[in-house]
């Protein structure tokens, strides 16, 4: 996974000399060329008032259809579920049905935290902790065996095969005994070819 | 289905070395995950993956994958957090991890997406739209271009599913996308699954989509099931695709023969031999274009 490296220049340091479109030529001579500060910093202000308003409870900005920003607020948070969910399959297995609602409460209005899924896996259990939803020690124990939690999220219940764990019906020829299995992917995980699960295709 | 069409070369992109994205021969292929990474490697009819991008590391790649490589299955590095349609140039460390899965996998091309992905220290966590503005088009053909400069290989652009519009946007995603080819010579990674939900939840033609689409540029084609809830259709990745998405494919296949076709399976794993009758039925969709 590629962290958030520092800015090596600033926003439109470089001159585009190539053929602009002909929404840049307009904008240039409305002193905000392509990349320049002008037109960035409108799109910085417009992208992050709608994702304010998305993910961190803020208002919608006018103009836009507020149903569908709440839908599109819900499905997001339905994305975050499923991620950590993966990543953590002893939170679903400790609040069972009440995993959606919890996870629902726990992110309505919090923004995912820096650091991804797994940061976010680590602030819902720690949210459950402190409110009592599981036992304080669960969610740090069980935080902290990130690797026991992701051997069983591999698992897969439909026969696929998979070189990380589970798929014990996959394929013979490659798949050896359970626990070796598991060693063999703890050294995998160890070394770093761990699943980051930052996103998927979509 | 659709002989005679007329040809939608309206516009000749720019030549650039971003033309090279398009005319390499992919075959129909399989979104690699590591879930169903030996489901993958002995799925018949897998002529390329795609991986994504942020979720491995290219000095550690994951053996399925070397497997793969070893026997000249094409891997195409996919971004999910490159934010090309952000208001900020794109990040240095997230092209030069691009460019250094593209160069380890030998990948003939990396995608990524026409969206933005975090604006104001917050993550969406998803590909948003982006406002298709003239203005906002000037941002992102610049970031574009500061992607290919990073980037070893072609870059192409997927567009996305939304599930709402900007009120100010004067274009739509397939003429924003066009003008972005013209300008930087980007290929184009067409998702039907994504031109469908957009016909759901928007009103937009696929097929008028794909009309306005500059397909000769396009790189390859991604195909996934989804599910309707509340007259909305969400993008999920996670099911059998449906006969209207097919449908959009095997238009697409009746105005250009795309390079590559794959299908995007994320979540919620059906058996193999689920996998490989969704493939066949891909490959029969491109059949009937």
């Amino acid at each position: 996974m590629a962290e958030a490296a520092p800015r090596q220049e600033p926003a439109g340091a470089r001159a585009a000399d190539r053929e602009e479109p002909a929404g840049a030529r307009a904008a240039d001579r409305e002193g905000s060329g392509p990349g320049g500060r002008c037109g960035r910093e409108e799109l910085a202000r417009a992208q992050a008032e709608l994702l304010a308003a998305l993910v961190a409870g803020a208002q919608a900005p006018p103009g836009f259809d507020g149903e569908r920003l709440r839908i599109q607020a819900a499905s997001l948070v339905a994305k975050r579920r499923s991620l950590v969910a993966r990543l953590r399959p002893d939170l679903v297995q400790a609040l069972g049905e009440g995993f959606r609602a919890e996870f629902a409460a726990y992110a309505s209005g919090r923004p995912r935290p820096p650091g991804g899924s797994r940061a976010d896996a680590a602030d819902f259990a720690e949210h459950l902790a402190r409110t009592g939803r599981i036992a304080a020690g669960n969610g740090i124990a069980a935080g902290n065996t990130t690797a026991a939690g992701n051997a069983a999220g591999n698992t897969t219940a439909t026969g696929n095969g998979t070189r990380a764990g589970g798929g014990a019906v996959a394929d013979p020829s490659r798949t050896p005994g359970r626990w070796a299995r598991l060693v063999r992917w703890l050294v995998r995980w160890l070394g770093g070819e761990r699943e980051t699960r930052e996103g998927d295709g979509r | 289905m659709s002989e005679g069409r007329p040809e939608t070369g309206e516009r000749s992109p720019v030549v650039t070395e971003g033309e090279a994205a398009v005319g390499e021969r992919l075959g129909v292929g399989i979104g690699w995950r590591p879930e169903i990474d030996l489901t993958v490697e002995r799925l018949p009819g897998v002529d390329f993956v795609e991986v994504v991008a942020e979720n491995v590391r290219p000095d550690r790649l994951p053996e399925s994958l070397r497997v793969l490589r070893a026997r000249s299955v094409p891997v195409i590095p996919h971004g999910v957090g490159l934010g090309v349609g952000g208001a900020e140039p794109p990040d240095p460390g997230r092209l030069a991890h691009l460019a250094a899965c593209a160069e380890a996998l030998d990948a003939p091309l990396v995608s990524e997406h026409l969206a933005f992905v975090r604006a104001g220290g917050l993550e969406a966590g998803h590909l948003l739209p982006v406002p298709r503005t003239r203005r906002a088009l000037a941002v992102v053909t610049e970031n574009v271009r500061r992607a290919q400069d990073a980037l070893p290989v072609p870059l192409a652009l997927e567009n996305v599913a939304a599930l709402f519009g900007w009120p100010e946007d004067e274009m739509t995603e397939a003429e924003f996308l066009g003008e972005l080819v013209a300008a930087t010579g980007v290929g184009l990674l067409v998702d039907v699954a994504n031109l469908y939900t957009n016909q759901v939840n928007l009103g937009l033609s696929a097929v008028g989509a794909l009309d306005a689409l500059p397909l000769s540029a396009l790189a390859y084609v991604h195909v996934a099931g989804g599910h309707e809830h509340g007259g909305l259709w969400h993008d999920t990745h996670t099911a059998h695709v449906s006969d209207e998405i097919l449908a959009v494919l095997s238009e697409l296949c009746a105005r250009v023969d795309p390079p590559g076709v794959l299908l995007e399976w994320d979540a919620d794993y059906p058996s193999d031999a689920v996998l490989e009758s969704e493939l066949d039925r891909i490959r029969e969709a491109m059949a009937r274009g």
